[in-house]
């Protein structure tokens, strides 16, 4: 592999190290923790981003860098597994199964290196993709009528109605109240 | 997340078979309700001849005060009973399903069916709900019939924090326990119908796939040896649809939370043993920790709307009770497993705390009046619902109680007219010779013998059972605790009265309950919230005894008791919410329980855990950041990518995401999080493809363009480096 010149004025080689750093945060974020593994790909990343950066010069090094880190782990996922990923939702998913297949840490040395994978490996990662929520198997669940109390009823039917003028509820509710405390206070009045 | 795992199912019947007479509930019952009869007749007696002797005559007041003293003399009395019940009968010769002695090596062996622990949450610290879970499964995994249970999450979380949490905790855990297929999670956009529905949904989706159905509550702990064993038991005894445990409570910190765990596990035992001495295979639903036969409760469980709206009508709140009653109507039995040591759960912190649980558990409760009297309801049913409303209703009437007390003495000292008393009616029949001050004292004494007596008999077990006295610190600290227990449960029962009866008339009013999280932990109430909670009880205690003591000082001195520590509510509650002084009485072994001195395997596992602060989350989420959750989902590629497939195919997108969505997100790249409120942040993320765009965005996006916030979160990962 050919050393990157990556512009070669210092402004430019200040952008690329923020690449650099940037495209390694995120590969620290999904859980590359070997410095030698990492480094690797950050060059390998880093070579595709200047390849794209000469071609296109209004490109920030650091968003096509990150670019192409996102567009690395979904191909490779791809092409280790042979599960085609056409959208930006499945490419979600297929990260997921990195996670749930243990690649950080089990597989590491694996982790977006050249294909084929050992079978082991390939297999971990397609059974972790494949995985899906438990087969449907309804129930049904329909409330049955309960036989309740006709008097009930009606005085629910009753106080319902008084809702339509909460108002008048209030009202009736404290005059109860106080008709309650007034007849107290005839009992206790002698 | 797995293809569909094998288990013998075996069929399904939704009627249970014959009954075999086993006889004996009706003397029990009988016995039971005969003394409790028997007690509340002997005190109304006495109360009715004091106030006869008082008042020369039977008025409206005295009408109203013997009803009201009947009832609540009845309710204390019928709690007795059945903690004499408890104490007498304790395990011997006790109801037919006892684990002590129900079981048989074989039967723990046999064959299963299948069954799902579900985990219903709504808001709660996803890192406790899932470290609970770990705890439950590992320890299911210990007994080796791991294999015949599956779990299931279904959370109802509404807050973007919480259930991103939940969905990577839930990853996070598979992971760690190679439990890939054997842990589910789903997650409901609507809660419709709250915890029942949730419930309802997931067994109309997946209830075929399972013959047993253990519920949980957020806050459950259960041993794996004892799932086992209510398995077992189902397995074993066709006829029973529904068995409940009695979960004792753990982990309390304050000195509230303490003082119900120290009264519960001391008074626990005596109280569901008598329990289940008389409503043996009728039993009642208490909504967790508990195994359920699916088919039944599929057939017959589903719960009707009531007439009506809320508060009174429409969606039934407590639905454990009523599902109980339901399934009792279908034939099937329902037993409580008192004599079960692996049932755990935690209960409210602060005063505050269980005042909102009780109003939520208050209007459910009313709501119950409707089903009293419903056709076809077994009668022991009928007296679990009964007992459920007047228990609630107790506190009003209390409160009438005194409130006719003060007035009448008001009465006699305004208008400046003395008692006419008359000769006691009783003492007609009896040798009494008490004047009309003595009886009274005796009525007081036998109320106070009647609140005291499941407590002597509680401390009388311990003296009997030297073991079980040290599980409690020994009878020291045993004593210590129920003086403590006594006192504070004194101090706060007329808060706890006023709470209730102001609820009651909310509720008269047409105010519903809203539908929160607990609050788990004791993280204390603050000033400001006791001050809400409380002001307006303590204006009414003030005043109330400012005006007793001017009417007549006897009435204040009489009220004091009643009133001065409604006075001091505030600092009261306050205090007993922190958990300071909980720490210093735990360190002096007061108010200790079983659980606290020698946590099992399960409590242990979860506590060290979450102390070392080594959890399912630790690892990607920082404890107690502020919107660490929507921070994750947009910055880290695991917890996006979680989050975004478990929200569903490509395509599907969350309602609500529209252009205005996708400015809340632009919004909150710029200005972080905290510019945004909790719905636009739940809108976020309800959008999966939004969500994912904002991964990339932040990303992509050159480190020093970036928001503070942002670069903040993504500086985490490069310090990682």
């Amino acid at each position: 592999m050919n050393p990157p010149s990556f512009g070669g004025d210092p402004a430019s080689i200040e952008e690329w190290n923020e690449a650099f750093v940037t495209v390694e945060g995120y590969l620290c974020s999904l859980g590359m923790k070997n410095r030698l593994l990492r480094s690797r790909i950050i060059h390998q990343v880093l070579d595709r981003a200047e390849e794209r950066v000469a071609r296109e010069a209004a490109l920030r090094p650091s968003t096509v860098a990150m670019e192409e880190t996102i567009r690395l782990v979904a191909e490779w996922f791809s092409v280790s597994t042979g599960v085609h990923l056409p959208d930006n939702r499945l490419a979600a998913r297929g990260r997921l199964a990195l996670l749930l297949a243990d690649l950080p840490g089990r597989y590491q040395n694996y982790f977006l290196s050249r294909p084929p994978l050992p079978d082991e490996v390939a297999d971990a990662l397609r059974s972790s993709y494949l995985n899906e929520s438990p087969v449907l198997d309804r129930r049904a669940m329909t409330p049955r009528p309960i036989a309740l109390n006709p008097i009930m009823r009606q005085a629910t039917v009753w106080w319902e109605g008084l809702n339509r003028t909460p108002i008048f509820k209030r009202l009736l509710i404290l005059s109860a109240l106080g008709l309650l405390g007034t007849l107290l206070l005839l009992f206790f009045w002698r | 997340m797995n293809e569909a795992i094998p288990h013998p199912t075996g069929p399904h019947p939704v009627l249970p078979p014959p009954a075999v007479r086993t006889g004996g509930w009706r003397f029990r019952r009988a016995l039971v309700f005969g003394a409790t009869v028997l007690i509340t007749a002997s005190g109304g007696l006495f109360m009715g001849d004091l106030l006869w002797r008082l008042y020369g005559s039977f008025n409206g007041a005295s009408v109203v005060l013997l009803g009201i003293f009947l009832v609540l003399f009845g309710l204390l009395a019928f709690g007795v009973m059945t903690a004499v019940s408890g104490f007498f009968i304790g395990g011997a010769g006790g109801p037919r399903i006892n684990l002590a002695t129900g079981l048989v090596a074989a039967d723990l062996e046999r064959p299963f069916g299948a069954t799902v622990v579900v985990y219903p949450v709504f808001n709660e610290n996803p890192v406790e709900i899932f470290e609970r879970l770990r705890s439950v499964y590992r320890s299911l995994e210990r007994t080796g019939r791991g294999d015949d249970y599956e779990f299931f999450v279904l959370s109802d979380s509404t807050d973007p924090e919480n259930w991103i949490q939940e969905e990577f905790a839930w990853l996070q855990l598979c992971r760690e326990l190679k439990a890939t297929g054997r842990i589910h999670y789903r997650r409901r956009l609507e809660n419709t119908d709250k915890k029942a529905g949730n419930i309802s949904e997931f067994l109309e989706a997946w209830g075929g796939r399972y013959q047993y159905m253990v519920v949980m509550d957020a806050d459950s702990v259960m041993s794996g040896e004892d799932l086992v064993r209510m398995t077992a038991l189902m397995e074993k005894h066709p006829r029973v649809g529904l068995l409940q445990t009695a979960p004792r409570l753990a982990n309390a910190d304050s000195v509230h939370g303490r003082v119900q765990q120290f009264a519960f596990r001391l008074l626990g035992d005596m109280f569901t043993a008598g329990l289940n001495f008389w409503q043996g295979p009728s039993g009642n639903y208490w909504g967790h920790n508990a195994i359920i036969r699916l088919a039944p409760f599929a057939e017959f469980c589903a719960l009707p709307d009531l007439p009506g709206k809320e508060p009174f009508g429409g969606k039934i709140l407590s639905h454990d009770f009523v599902e109980a009653a339901l399934m009792r109507k279908a034939g099937w039995e329902i037993w409580l497993l008192w004599d079960l040591e692996g049932s755990w759960e935690e209960g409210p912190q602060s005063l505050v705390d269980s005042a909102k649980r009780d109003r939520r558990w208050l209007q459910g409760n009313l709501q119950h009046t409707w089903l009293l009297f419903a056709g076809g309801i077994h009668p022991v049913s009928r007296l679990h619902l009964f007992l459920g409303i007047v228990g609630y209703l107790s506190s009003p009437l209390w409160f009438l109680f005194l409130l006719i007390n003060t007035l009448i003495v008001f009465n006699q000292v305004f208008t400046g007219l003395t008692l006419v008393p008359a000769e006691s009616a009783l003492g007609s029949y009896l040798p009494l010779t008490l004047s009309a001050n003595q009886q009274g004292l005796v009525i007081f004494g036998a109320t106070l013998l009647l609140l005291f007596l499941p407590k002597i008999l509680a401390l009388l077990q311990c003296l009997f059972d030297w073991r079980r006295a040290r599980r409690f610190g020994g009878i020291p600290a045993l004593v210590g605790g129920l003086v403590l227990e006594t006192v504070y449960s004194a101090l706060v029962a007329p808060v706890v009265m006023l709470f209730h009866t102001k609820f009651f008339f909310w509720l008269l009013m047409g105010r519903k309950v809203e539908w929160g999280a607990q609050q788990r932990g004791a993280v204390g109430t603050t000033w400001r919230e006791a001050w809400a909670a409380h002001r307006g009880q303590t204006a009414l205690g003030a005043l109330w005894l400012v005006a007793a003591f001017l009417i007549e000082p006897v009435l204040g001195f009489w009220l004091l008791p009643v009133f001065g520590p409604v006075v001091l509510a505030i600092p009261l509650s306050v205090w007993s919410s922190r958990p300071g002084p909980g720490t210093r009485l735990r360190q002096a072994h007061l108010l200790a329980t079983p659980e606290e001195l020698e946590p099992p395997a399960e409590l242990r596992e979860i506590h060290g855990r979450i102390g070392r602060g080594v959890t399912v989350l630790s690892e990607r989420f920082e404890p107690g950041a502020a919107f660490e959750g929507i921070t994750r989902v947009i910055v880290d590629p695991y917890v996006n990518a979680v989050h975004v497939t478990l929200m569903g195919k490509s395509g599907k997108q969350g309602a609500g995401c529209d252009d205005g969505t996708a400015l809340l997100g632009e919004r909150l790249v710029v200005e972080g999080p905290g510019a945004l409120d909790l719905e636009a942040l739940r809108r976020i993320a309800g959008c999966p493809d939004l969500v994912m765009d904002l991964h990339r965005r932040v990303w992509l996006t050159p480190f020093a363009e970036l928001a503070p916030w942002w670069q903040h979160a993504i500086e985490r990962y490069r310090a990682g480096v």
